[in-house]
């Protein structure tokens, strides 16, 4: 080739279609693009776990270097990728049996003693926010996680988990219902906790 | 609340407080949800956004072992399956391309033809006609078929200036030897056929 090809423009697919060919350009070019996306994503979803997500990053793209053929030329590479990840998060999930308790049961969560609103406090709150995601229903976290963190639109979040756009809706109405009932008790103007006041 | 307008509450959450609200997007959320619901969500989803944007440190990334193994991988593909190709599969497919080539090899030349203007000095030859007479001899030739006499006997005669203008004196030589003579009334044509054609 006379032409040096700027990896950094071409899209996606076309990366992954050098990249089934050998190009290990073009496999870096991808690496570049999605490793920290896909890492901060499992690390999201597998509770946390900074080691745990770095195994599962890698092996995501130990996969597309095994086997490229299993992309699907018809999808976006970037929903693509984001479905392999979720199927593995939830082959984790039944791996590990996780049982996503309710917040009830955790013991981390305040008691509403220390829920008055003299004492609220942000960092607090946001704790146990984060706490509160990490408990949802893993078809409940994806969602959560992939419009807020990742920040997919409703359509491509549909397409990364195979659901109608409605349920992709309903999953996140519950998603934030969840979590307003379990940090009710932060709310100052519900009647439980204007009691403690 | 209906999960079809989850996207447009979810927009008016993390953009403004209820109290920001105009008539319109107040008449909105109130039919769906109550105020303190709707302050109450949105707190959550601006603090879940401001929290799952905090990102721990990258680990060490491991491009290098991954380049590696992408470039194994790729090199024992291509040499297994330059090896595993059996030598009559080969000729099969030589065999197969070849007969592919001879079929769609070209059955007509095509002859392109491009247009070029070369430019030229012209030269004009200009042509003069000119009426030039010449003379030239034309020969007649007639053929005059004369009449051949069988002559047995011819005399010559002996024409002698001095002979001829002596008159009598001089002998006259007439072929004396031959008994068929000639008269003069005959000498006189046959001189006329020798002498003088016409």
């Amino acid at each position: 080739m006379f032409f040096k090809i700027n990896y950094q423009q071409l899209s996606d697919e076309v990366l992954m279609q050098r990249m089934s060919k050998g190009n290990s350009k073009a496999f870096d070019e991808l690496y570049h693009r999605y490793y920290e996306k896909i890492y901060y994503y499992f690390f999201r979803m597998l509770w946390q776990d900074a080691a745990q997500a770095q195994d599962f990053a890698q092996d995501i793209f130990v996969k597309l270097i095994e086997k490229p053929q299993v992309f699907d030329t018809n999808r976006k590479f970037s929903t693509w990728i984001y479905t392999v990840a979720s199927n593995m998060c939830k082959n984790e999930y039944r791996r590990k049996k996780q049982v996503f308790s309710n917040l009830k049961d955790c013991e981390a969560f305040p008691s509403q003693a220390l829920t008055t609103p003299f004492q609220l406090d942000q960092k607090i709150f946001n704790k146990h926010l984060g706490l509160a995601i990490e408990q949802l229903k893993p078809k409940h976290k994806v969602c959560f996680v992939l419009r807020y963190q990742e920040e997919l639109t409703i359509e491509q979040i549909s397409q990364i988990v195979g659901c109608p756009e409605g349920t992709v809706k309903s999953r996140l109405h519950h998603a934030l219902k969840q979590l307003s009932k379990h940090l009710a008790v932060f709310n100052p103007k519900k009647p439980q906790n204007k009691e403690a006041l | 609340m209906n999960n079809n307008d989850y996207d447009q509450i979810e927009q008016l959450m993390l953009i403004k407080d209820f109290e920001a609200l105009n008539f319109q997007e107040r008449k909105f959320i109130q039919d769906k949800i109550s105020p303190d619901t709707y302050q109450q969500q949105r707190t959550i989803l601006i603090n879940s956004k401001q929290i799952l944007s905090q990102k721990p440190p990258l680990p060490e990334a491991k491009l290098n072992d991954l380049q590696a193994y992408f470039k194994a991988t790729h090199s024992n593909i291509s040499s297994s399956r330059s090896a595993t190709m059996p030598i009559y599969q080969a000729v099969l497919w030589a065999t197969f391309i070849g007969f592919v080539i001879w079929w769609y090899r070209p059955t007509r030349i095509e002859t392109k033809i491009q247009k070029e203007i070369i430019y030229l000095p012209i030269v004009d030859t200009i042509f003069q006609e000119k009426l030039v007479e010449k003379k030239t001899t034309i020969y007649k030739t007639k053929i005059v078929h004369v009449p051949v006499l069988q002559i047995d006997t011819v005399y010559i005669p002996t024409i002698d200036k001095e002979q001829f203008y002596q008159e009598k004196e001089s002998p006259i030589i007439f072929a004396q030897n031959t008994p068929k003579g000639k008269t003069m009334k005959d000498m006189e044509d046959l001189m006329h056929f020798v002498v003088g054609a016409n």
